[in-house]
């Protein structure tokens, strides 16, 4: 564990070095000594790599810890943190703002796109999407019933998001494209200080729910007879998924990959299923790996930078691939 | 049997191939457009389209513009009608060209009418409507039959256009590959009204205005040349962390230029839209005295609200920052866009006026931020 904190301290101070500007250690040093500095350095520093590092950590650790409590919860190796419809329902709510409004000349007070406009979008869609989810699993007890359900409306959303990109003008198009690639630098201010506070507090009732989490991984049933209650469970869990995955899909677009990768990556390096070790190895993990991703993603001393997305699956999956072959198995947990 | 399938198979792929075959280039006399080529033939007039796209290599279109209707061209040539009275275009900018032409009346049929700025166009719709057909590759072949459409002008951003082009030629529509927007100097893409001039038999009127603006901008690009001082000038708007920006050998790169400014990446010599990483943009254009061509931007505001580090830039501080959007609809269509192509004379004397800080009220195109 300790080694794993310690990389996403030395990945954190990289990824504010390096960059299309690269920082050198003595620049860095002596820029965090001087205060009120001007120089561009500075300025580089404080307004774009501190804020960038800062959403990298708080998303990698939100989408892993959501991922390894869908998991769990689901009991499916195969879930992670858009499994409730999350991040489609984001997508139509932004598809909705960046395509709809052009193509269906909607015109009003959007005709700007501003940060707030995009961000209000996403969180309604994932909003929304998430209430029908609830409201249908207060019927449904079988939590497979739940998990198939929210594939569904997910993809008859995501149709829906079809139709608005097929009459939409090439310009629109290509911003919304652009969104669902991903992005960690455009958190500044109040902005961050929100995804920290909602991330907070969605890792907050996870740790809450640690010892109910551990049950959970011995079925529903198994857990009804020690007591717990399910319902209340499951409508704790899916608040913290959402104000996890909700809000870094919000501020960041729909981000792939880490939320299911790393909760195997954790549960692999610790060798356990105990969620008050897992929670806070996902945590640190996820950091890391979300950090490296934007490292290469920066292309340190090109001029250009690739799309988030791409580099987390370019990245995650050969690790993936490589503990399959090591191990062999990642469903003897559930 | 399979020597026969292969046969008519490799028959069917020469023949296919044949119309994109590269021919030998024949000299072309225009001033600044490279994409187009316009040579008399006894019987015809010979219009030649050379790679109408980004990424296109040895693709040609020609087109047949008949003396008269006794007259006859080559086969493997598309034949434009004569004066072509009903027609359709799926970018603003033709419209541009043909109302300079007078031949605006013709346009029975359009992309989207809420991007058209022309005044003269809405004036003709009101009358007669004009009908919508639908964007770039989606469009309503149906619907241009059923108007009895004869020509459409088009233009492609990629080969995926070709499906598209041999499907209205089935349907016995001649598309006609406009590629203006590839020209990288402002009066290239001006010198496409020759074109047109060429379709609607209109050569003098066409060579004449063009020759006009095309005095008019050398005319003032020649006295920004005197002054010494050159302001240094960044454009666009970033998405998503990433700045999108002309290259150092674009049309608002050549236009900055011959308006006495420094464009900040004018060592660049691509002649495509780049991205930048939003950091590499502050480090250049930090300092820069104007920015310009915002985009969606409307305001001083609307540019914080997108990025609060935006207002980091010195051009914003100092309320430098202008855009093109004063002769801009609410439905989105924009003059700039439109009208600018025939008229980039205007363009460049409104970047001058920007550049020099004369009154802003003056500026036809563009307007200062607030």
């Amino acid at each position: 564990m300790l080694i794993i904190i310690f990389m996403a301290i030395i990945l954190f101070i990289a990824d504010l070095v390096l960059g299309s500007v690269i920082i050198s250690l003595k620049d860095f040093w002596e820029i965090l000594q001087t205060q009120g500095g001007e120089t561009y350095l500075h300025k580089i520093l404080f307004n774009f790599r501190i804020p960038r590092a800062l959403t990298a950590v708080a998303a990698g650790m939100a989408l892993s810890v959501s991922g390894l409590i869908m998991q769990t919860v689901f009991r499916n190796p195969l879930a992670g943190p858009f499994v409730l419809g999350i991040s489609s329902g984001a997508s139509l709510g932004v598809a909705l703002i960046i395509i709809g409004f052009q193509a269906f000349g909607w015109f009003s007070a959007f005709t700007v796109l501003s940060n707030w406009a995009i961000v209000i979008a996403a969180l309604l869609g994932s909003g929304l999407l998430l209430l029908m989810l609830l409201i249908v699993s207060t019927r449904v007890k079988d939590i497979m019933t739940i998990l198939i359900l929210g594939i569904l409306f997910s993809s008859s959303v995501s149709a829906l998001v079809s139709i608005l990109q097929y009459f939409s003008p090439e310009g629109a198009l290509k911003s919304y494209v652009i969104w669902t690639m991903g992005n960690l630098g455009n958190v500044t201010g109040d902005q961050l200080f929100i995804l920290w506070l909602a991330i907070g507090i969605g890792i907050f009732i996870t740790l809450f729910n640690g010892k109910r989490l551990n049950i959970m991984l011995l079925g529903e049933q198994y857990a009804q007879t020690t007591g717990v209650n399910i319902f209340q469970f499951r409508l704790l869990i899916f608040i913290a998924t959402s104000l996890l995955a909700g809000s870094v899909t919000a501020f960041c677009g729909p981000i792939g990959f880490i939320g299911i990768a790393v909760p195997h990556i954790a549960r692999l390096i610790f060798k356990t299923t105990n969620h008050f070790i897992l929670v806070p190895g996902t945590l640190f993990l996820g950091a890391a790996i979300l950090l490296l991703s934007d490292i290469v993603a920066h292309l340190p001393g090109s001029d250009r930078i690739l799309p988030i997305n791409s580099i987390t699956a370019l990245l995650g999956i050969p690790i993936v691939i490589w503990i399959i072959f090591k191990n062999r198995n990642l469903s003897q947990v559930f | 049997m399979r020597f026969i399938l292969l046969m008519c198979f490799s028959v069917i792929l020469v023949f296919s191939c044949n119309h994109k075959k590269t021919k030998r280039q024949v000299e072309s006399t225009n001033k600044y457009a490279r994409h187009f080529i316009i040579s008399e033939k006894p019987d015809y007039t010979l219009i030649t389209i050379n790679n109408p796209w980004i990424d296109a290599q040895d693709i040609q279109y020609q087109y047949a513009v008949l003396r008269n209707e006794n007259s006859k061209a080559p086969n493997g040539i598309n034949i434009i009608p004569l004066s072509p009275s009903r027609i359709a275009t799926i970018s603003t900018t033709h419209i541009a060209f043909l109302q300079v032409l007078n031949e605006l009346d013709n346009l029975k049929a359009v992309s989207s009418k809420q991007y058209v700025y022309s005044e003269k166009f809405h004036q003709i719709d009101s009358k007669e409507s004009v009908t919508e057909v639908g964007f770039d590759t989606n469009l309503n072949i149906e619907k241009l039959l059923e108007l009895n459409v004869s020509v459409v002008f088009l233009y492609g951003i990629s080969n995926e256009i070709e499906p598209l082009r041999k499907k209205l030629l089935r349907a016995g529509i001649i598309p006609v590959m406009i590629g203006e927007y590839m020209e990288q100097h402002p009066l290239g893409k001006a010198e496409w009204i020759k074109v047109f001039g060429a379709i609607y038999n209109k050569k003098e009127l066409a060579n004449h205005y063009f020759d006009s603006i095309a005095n008019e901008y050398q005319k003032l690009a020649q006295e920004t040349t005197k002054s010494k001082s050159k302001p240094i000038v960044f454009t666009g708007l970033p998405w998503n962390d990433t700045w999108h920006t002309p290259g150092g050998n674009t049309y608002t790169a050549q236009l900055i230029k011959d308006a006495g400014g420094l464009y900040v990446f004018h060592n660049d010599t691509s002649s495509i839209n780049f991205q930048y990483d939003l950091e590499i943009v502050y480090q250049r254009a930090a300092k820069a005295d104007f920015w310009i061509n915002t985009g969606t931007a409307g305001s001083l505001n609307d540019i914080k609200g997108m990025d609060e580090r935006l207002t980091l830039f010195k051009a914003f501080a100092n309320k430098n920052v202008y855009n093109h959007n004063k002769r801009k609809l609410v439905g989105g269509g924009s003059d700039y866009m439109e009208s600018g192509v025939v008229k980039p004379h205007l363009i460049l004397k409104d970047l001058i006026q920007i550049f020099n800080q004369t009154d802003s009220a003056e500026l036809y195109y563009y307007q200062k931020l607030n």
